[in-house]
């Protein structure tokens, strides 16, 4: 019924009326001035402030080595890495599921929240629509780079070709393919419609070239009720089209293990136990996001506890899901007693890949639960201190599935171990920063927070008169 | 690709006596040569990095002064139902359509996920370039390619001396027979403890072995069916 | 050009050209991408006959050669030693052709000795420089000498060396055995030492007395080609395999049952055995009753004790063997030892009977007109104490040194050898002898030379195998024995008219077509081209059961050489006992250039490229020592630093130690590779020939060593198993 009223609410010429039931907490209580809002939100890419400057010099330097390390991996061949037989994946795939897995933060959210109607999703959603365009550019470029022969990466892509072969369709890593490519078009799509307004705004509030570009990304917005129309349809057939896009990306990328016959990667709940730790991880990731910019662009008024409450809440759920994912994954193995599932169990439990087991434990679970439970807790900086631990646990986790499966072949004459190399540490050091300077810089091109989205989910102005929702500089047509 | 559809083609197989393996690795070697498998040297092959297309597992059972010894020589088992194949996304490992499971080097991009799914551990990776400090690199066999880094490889069961084979009994205008195809380890096995041959030829010495009470295959619940036969040790 | 020869051209060339296009020839490249190796057309291979040279046994190769390179080398198939089979040495064998480190050509040093600096000189001007030296030597001084040492007791260079230095009147021809040899001279103490053979193949019940006939003794091939049988053919029960050693070796690895005694006891548990058979009259040869009175000291009950076995097991292993249809025993024991192995056949019957000790009865004959490979008594042997001996009587003047290495074998023997006035260096490698050398002549590679190999391979009688070029020259080396030959020319006189030969082309060739013909060949030339190709002449026996001997040795004084003793004093302050042992991989330590060797996993320890101390967990735990750690294992001669390998197959309170690592010279494979630890044991009894044990202490050491292994640390993986 919401929903449909508020649909209805936009046919009626773009004016909505006092919703009582808009929680008004999520928003300024009192409807600022559109200039304020303005002025607030577009700050960061007018003054972005000597934080920002400090954030790119040195999330650029980390890219640099990264690159610098990669070039060196290149030259002369995968052997610069640690992995060795049998662990011939560790790092590499570890970065690859979790930023695959911190990607979920956008889409899934903003896109669940926006389907379900939630009204404190507004200032949160183009946040975490960036975080899962950059993630999953990051996460997608390890398949590339981990390859023996990465020049020849265009390989594994489908087009008739002059080696006569296509792509083996029945390997997971095609799927991978198709599925990471469709997610990461669907991504920027979704990002990119609700930008639309914005860029009018900011081509309207800019002058010269970047006016040119603003324009020409803008696509002519002008704020009419058919283009209104328009985008409110094609954002809402995305939000509810990303939905099963994102669960099959994380499905499929569990599925690389899970189609295996590797003792503790070969069960039937990996596709849920993953998306469920990629959304766990992608709240945490957004949580994270957001703190540092409500700090950073000062944007307090904007981001308000109530959204780190909520963003909490769910954080807390996605939690509890994944502890008994993994509890539910650990018992079965354990119960069955099988001898090469125990051995990948015994090293993760009491063996040498303990210490980080149990810290992926505490990190993901005994403190963030409870924390996370009581509601003292729930405050930006207990969110974010549980979504830092979070994303460290949920790295760790993606650690813990891959190696210490690989380090226990069945047969035990080749059990092996790994030690990471400096190039992997760089390499993985280097998705940190990258995924940092490009944020950085998105931050600095576009206004992190939805404008049109805020200013849209505000009370009625002061004076009664109705909230005109579009590009506020251009003169209020018709009523 | 069951045995039967392609019952024209001889099945490649291998039997391998574990009573009469003594663990001397003369195989171990005679594939190195053959093969032109790298050295690695004494760093990488900390790393574990080795390359042995054949190796001999060596298992304890039970402590001083009651010790027991198996040595068990593992290769690629050819299995039927390989479970690398499935998996690469280039088809760089598949089925020929003699039942071998062939790595095309060329094809390979180096994604590794073949190795993570082989139960046998068979696989092996080339993290850098091979090196043979010159005048060594005169030995390499002419009829095997070198493999570049970044390329998966593993045993062949000597394609190309199984090529040589089918190519003399085609030239003698006959079927394959036993002793046409030798591959360079069952070759030298110093006690005779390794056989191969076409197991789809009912009158072949693999086909006769591999009906031994005593035959079993390795991991065969997991439903690979290797083509190397293993007749356990007697006693 | 007929089609199919086109397609096995571009086959060759495409084959190649791959090889090229890896080896930085990209453009050369032939092949297009995504042509699986199963649809080449292979090329046409050449393969030459030759023997192997990696150890003594004389194996029958085939090398696989295109385009002028050897690329495989392959046992014989019709080979009577050998069948087909190679070892993993054997398979290394072109290694050592195509070696980095190989001296390219002569070289006399120019600055001091061992500083490393040579210069490169011509063949004549070397030879010149040899003979020079050589006839410096004052015939008429009762102590003035020149030396020829080498580990070839037979074939064309000890033909050529011994005569050339009895010619030279004051010059003696010196054979320096090797661990191979030991089997050879002492396995069998009476009756012909080399030509005996053990028909393990027939044999139903095989005792082991540290004879590891699967890695080094006698013939390896041979012999597990023999255990290949016995395990079961068709028709055959399968045999029963007992090994007695301190060690759990490879061959021990294989045994039905392995008996661990006190190292240096293993004769104790024979006699023990004996002991049981004599008072349970057990025996099958009636005058074997004669040995009650004297075995009575050895009965299990009294020795068990020191050798740490069981007295049931005594009983149950003897009435075994002796109830055992066909049982045999072998052994690799001390010469002086050895008589109690030789009991335990003598006791049972089985001399000259199917799956016994077979003696040749024609021995002497076999070599018809091929007299240079007739064991030679003559030849003086040396170990490292004689050489400190013979060194105060002679002052030897010059030393010549052939596929030997002294200084690596016995670490202390180097100072006496610099107090040598000149020294020449035969070797193929930088060697730690030879970089003390004055005159490098460097000799052929086993693939390019000529020799003759004698062997006997169980089916009886004797092969001559042939040991010829398979490939051209790939350094300017010259083979010694033509190096010797040109030297005698040089010398002239005496020395040119004991040695009228060419060349050793001429030498094998006459002599192996000589040989042949004898044994059936109609003339010598057919003979030749007939070797050539097969690599190898047979003469044959069939061996038939006699009495020969058997008289001879039940004589009660073959026990008087044995004392009832533990074999090592007790020393308060050296608690463990340390031994080391050769490996088929690493042999005396000369394979340790070979890449493919080192690389090569140890079977048993799955360990590579490197040397490691052996402890049992057990005594590890006592000692505070895990996998890996560095220790110090000490005696009272000298120490070596090694990584701790945790081996469940060794006695608790002994520790062993592979041989062959730890060079500090010998290439860039072998080169500050492990330790070695032939500084463990005294001069007297170290050196390669003799697989000493000495009273010694573990002291943990800080770090870890460089332990890397192909296969899982094994404590942890006999962990995870239960």
């Amino acid at each position: 019924m919401l929903e449909l009223e508020w649909i209805a609410s936009k046919h009626a010429g773009r004016v909505r009326s006092q919703d009582a039931r808009a929680p008004k907490y999520t928003m300024a209580d009192k409807r600022p001035s559109d200039s304020k809002i303005n002025s607030d939100l577009l700050a960061p890419v007018n003054h972005p402030g000597w934080g920002w400057y400090a954030t790119v010099v040195v999330s650029g330097l980390v890219v640099l080595a990264a690159v610098g390390a990669l070039g060196y991996q290149f030259t002369l061949g995968l052997g610069v890495w640690g992995i060795n037989r049998p662990v011939f994946w560790a790092l590499d795939i570890t970065n690859f599921v979790f930023w695959i897995g911190i990607s979920h933060a956008g889409t899934l959210i903003s896109a669940i929240l926006r389907v379900t109607g939630a009204e404190w999703r507004r200032p949160v959603t183009r946040c975490a629509e960036a975080i899962t365009v950059f993630a999953l550019m990051i996460g997608a470029m390890f398949p590339i780079i981990h390859l023996g022969r990465p020049w020849f990466f265009y390989w594994l892509v489908p087009y008739p070709n002059e080696r006569g072969l296509w792509p083996n369709f029945r390997s997971p890593l095609a799927w991978d393919f198709f599925a990471i490519n469709t997610y990461l078009l669907g991504s920027i799509i979704y990002l990119y419609l609700p930008l639309i307004p914005d860029l009018a705004l900011l081509r309207d509030k800019s002058r010269g070239a970047l006016r040119r570009i603003y324009g020409v990304f803008s696509l002519g917005w002008r704020g009419t009720q058919l283009q209104w129309d328009r985008l409110e349809r094609a954002v809402r057939v995305m939000a509810v089209v990303i939905i099963p896009v994102a669960v099959s990306v994380h499905t499929i990328v569990s599925w690389d293990f899970a189609m295996t016959i590797r003792p503790m990667w070969h069960s039937t709940m990996f596709g849920p136990y993953f998306v469920a730790g990629a959304i766990f991880s992608g709240i945490a990731a957004l949580i994270l996001a957001m703190a540092i910019i409500r700090r950073v662009f000062h944007l307090e008024e904007y981001l308000r506890p109530i959204h780190f409450n909520n963003l909490g809440l769910l954080l807390l759920t996605m939690s509890l899901i994944w502890f008994y994912f993994t509890f539910g994954e650990y018992l079965t193995s354990w119960y069955g007693n099988e001898p090469e599932e125990m051995a990948v169990f015994n090293s993760k439990i009491s063996g040498p890949y303990a210490p980080l087991f149990w810290g992926t434990v505490v990190c993901c679970f005994a403190i963030p639960a409870p924390m996370l439970a009581i509601k003292r807790f729930r405050t930006i900086k207990g969110t974010m201190i549980a979504s830092a631990l979070v994303v460290i646990g949920m790295w760790f986790e993606r650690f813990l599935i891959i190696v210490p499966t690989l380090t226990h072949p069945r047969f035990t004459f080749n059990w092996g171990s790994y030690k990471p190399t400096w190039v992997e540490l760089t390499l993985t050091a280097g998705t940190f920063g990258y995924f940092v300077l490009l944020y950085a810089i998105f931050t600095r091109l576009f206004p992190i927070i939805a404008v049109w989205e805020y200013k849209e989910g505000l009370p009625l102005g002061e004076h009664g008169e109705p909230t005109i929702v579009g590009t506020p500089d251009v003169e209020y047509e018709s009523a | 690709m069951t045995e039967e559809r392609k019952s024209n083609k001889p099945r490649w197989a291998m039997v391998i006596d574990l009573d009469r393996c003594t663990g001397c690795e003369a195989c171990v070697v005679a594939c190195r040569v053959e093969n032109n498998i790298p050295t690695v040297g004494p760093e990488e092959a900390a790393k574990g990095r080795s390359i042995n297309w054949i190796r001999i597992e060596r298992y304890f059972e039970g402590e001083f002064p009651d010790l027991k010894v198996k040595f068990m020589p593992v290769l690629c088992q050819h299995c039927e139902e390989a479970p690398c194949e499935p998996v690469c996304p280039v088809y760089a490992t598949y089925h020929t359509d003699e039942g071998l499971n062939a790595q095309v080097y060329n094809r390979c991009v180096g994604t590794r996920y073949c190795a993570n799914n082989c139960p046998y551990t068979v696989r092996f990776f080339n993290f850098f370039d091979p090196k043979w400090d010159a005048p060594l690199d005169k030995a390499l066999n002419p009829e095997v390619s070198v493999r570049t880094r970044g390329v998966m490889e593993k045993c062949t069961f000597c394609i190309q001396r199984i090529r040589k084979g089918e190519e003399k009994a085609k030239d003698e205008g006959r079927e394959v027979r036993d002793g046409d195809v030798v591959p360079a380890c069952v070759q030298t096995c110093t006690t005779k403890a390794m056989y191969f041959g076409n197991i789809a030829d009912p009158e072949s010495e693999v086909s006769r072995l591999s009906k031994s009470n005593r035959a079993s295959r390795l991991l065969e619940d997991l439903g690979t069916k290797p083509k190397v036969i293993y007749l356990n040790k007697g006693d | 050009m007929k089609r199919r020869e086109f397609i096995i051209l571009s086959g060759v060339g495409a084959t190649s050209a791959s090889l090229l296009s890896a080896c930085g020839h990209p453009e050369e490249k032939l092949i297009p991408a995504f042509i699986p190796d199963e649809e080449f057309v292979p090329g046409i291979d050449y393969w030459k006959a030759s023997t192997c040279g990696m150890c003594p046994a004389g194996c029958g190769i085939i090398v696989r050669t295109r385009e002028h390179k050897a690329n495989k080398i392959e046992g014989n198939p019709f080979h009577p030693v050998n069948r087909g089979a190679l070892c993993a040495r054997g398979q290394a064998g072109l290694e050592v052709l195509y070696n980095p480190d190989r001296i390219k050509g002569p070289m006399k040093r120019v600055g001091e000795r061992g500083d490393g600096k040579w210069e490169e000189i011509s063949w004549d001007e070397g030879i010149k420089m040899l003979a020079d030296k050589l006839r410096e030597v004052d015939p008429t001084a009762y102590n003035d000498q020149a030396l020829f040492v080498t580990t070839d007791s037979r074939g064309v260079t000890a033909h050529v060396g011994h005569r050339l230095m009895e010619a030279c009147r004051k010059g003696a021809y010196v054979v320096w055995p090797l661990f191979n040899e030991v089997g050879a001279e002492t396995s069998y103490s009476t009756g012909y030492r080399s030509a005996t053979v053990f028909d393990l193949a027939n044999s139903t019940y095989l005792i082991s007395f540290g004879a590891r006939f699967l890695e080094t003794w006698h013939s390896p091939v041979m012999y597990s080609q023999a255990y290949g049988e016995f395990r079961g053919s068709s028709g055959k029960t399968r045999g029963r395999f007992i090994h007695v050693e301190p060690r759990m070796s490879m061959t021990a690895a294989n045994a039905d049952e392995w008996l661990a005694p006190t190292p240096g006891t293993e004769y104790l548990v024979a006699l023990g055995l004996a002991q049981v058979i004599v008072r349970e009259n057990l025996y099958k040869s009636p005058a074997s009753a004669a040995f009650g009175n004297e075995l009575g000291e050895y009965a299990p009950e009294n020795t068990a004790a020191i050798t740490d076995i069981p007295t049931e097991k005594f009983i149950r292993l003897a009435r075994e063997f002796a109830k055992a249809e066909r049982p045999l025993a072998i052994g690799a024991l001390p010469a002086n030892a050895m008589p109690a192995v030789t009991l335990l056949n003598t006791l049972v019957d089985n001399l000259n009977k199917k799956g016994g000790v077979l003696l040749p009865s024609r021995h002497n004959e076999y070599y018809g007109p091929l007299k240079m490979l007739a064991p030679r008594d003559s030849f003086m042997e040396l170990s490292h104490t004689k050489f400190a001996e013979a060194r105060k009587m002679h002052a030897w003047r010059v030393m010549m040194i052939h596929r030997f290495n002294p200084v690596f074998a016995t670490p202390a023997i180097r100072e006496e050898i610099l107090t040598i006035p000149f020294i020449a260096s035969f070797s193929t490698f930088m060697d730690e002898t030879t970089e003390l050398a004055d005159l490098v002549l460097p000799d052929h590679s086993d693939l390019e030379r000529w020799d003759l190999k004698s062997s006997y391979p169980t089916s009886g009688g004797m092969v001559v195998s042939v040991t010829q070029p398979v490939i051209e020259l790939q350094c300017n080396t010259r083979q010694t024995a033509d190096v010797l030959l040109a030297l005698a020319r040089d010398l002239g006189g005496e020395a040119a008219a004991a040695l009228p030969y060419e060349s050793a082309e001429e030498i094998v060739k006459k002599g192996a077509a000589d040989f042949a013909a004898h044994w059936g060949q109609p003339d010598a030339e057919t003979a030749w081209s007939e070797l050539a190709e097969r690599g190898f002449a047979a003469a044959v026996e069939e061996f038939r059961a006699n009495t020969y001997a058997t008289k001879d040795q039940l004589n009660t004084t073959l026990l008087s050489g044995l004392q009832l003793k533990a074999a090592l004093e007790e020393d308060p302050d050296y608690p463990l006992t340390a031994l080391i042992y050769e490996q088929l991989w690493q042999g005396d330590g000369s394979f340790a250039n070979l890449p493919a060797l080192q690389e090569l996993p140890d079977p048993m320890t799955s360990a590579m490229w490197g040397a490691w101390v052996e402890i049992n967990p057990q005594t590890a735990q006592s000692l505070g020592l895990k996998d890996g750690d560095l220790v110090d294992v000490q005696t009272r001669t000298g120490a070596v630093r090694l990584p701790a390998l945790l081996y469940p197959g060794i006695r608790p309170n002994v520790v062993a130690i592979p041989f062959g690592q730890g060079h500090l010279a010998y290439g860039r494979y072998a080169n500050q590779r492990g330790a070695n630890p032939a500084s463990l044991f005294p001069p007297s009894q170290s050196g390669p020939h003799l697989e000493s044990t000495s009273r010694a202490r573990v002291v943990k050491a800080a770090g870890r060593g460089e332990l890397t292994r192909f296969g899982t640390e094994l404590q942890e993986q006999m962990e995870k198993r239960r």
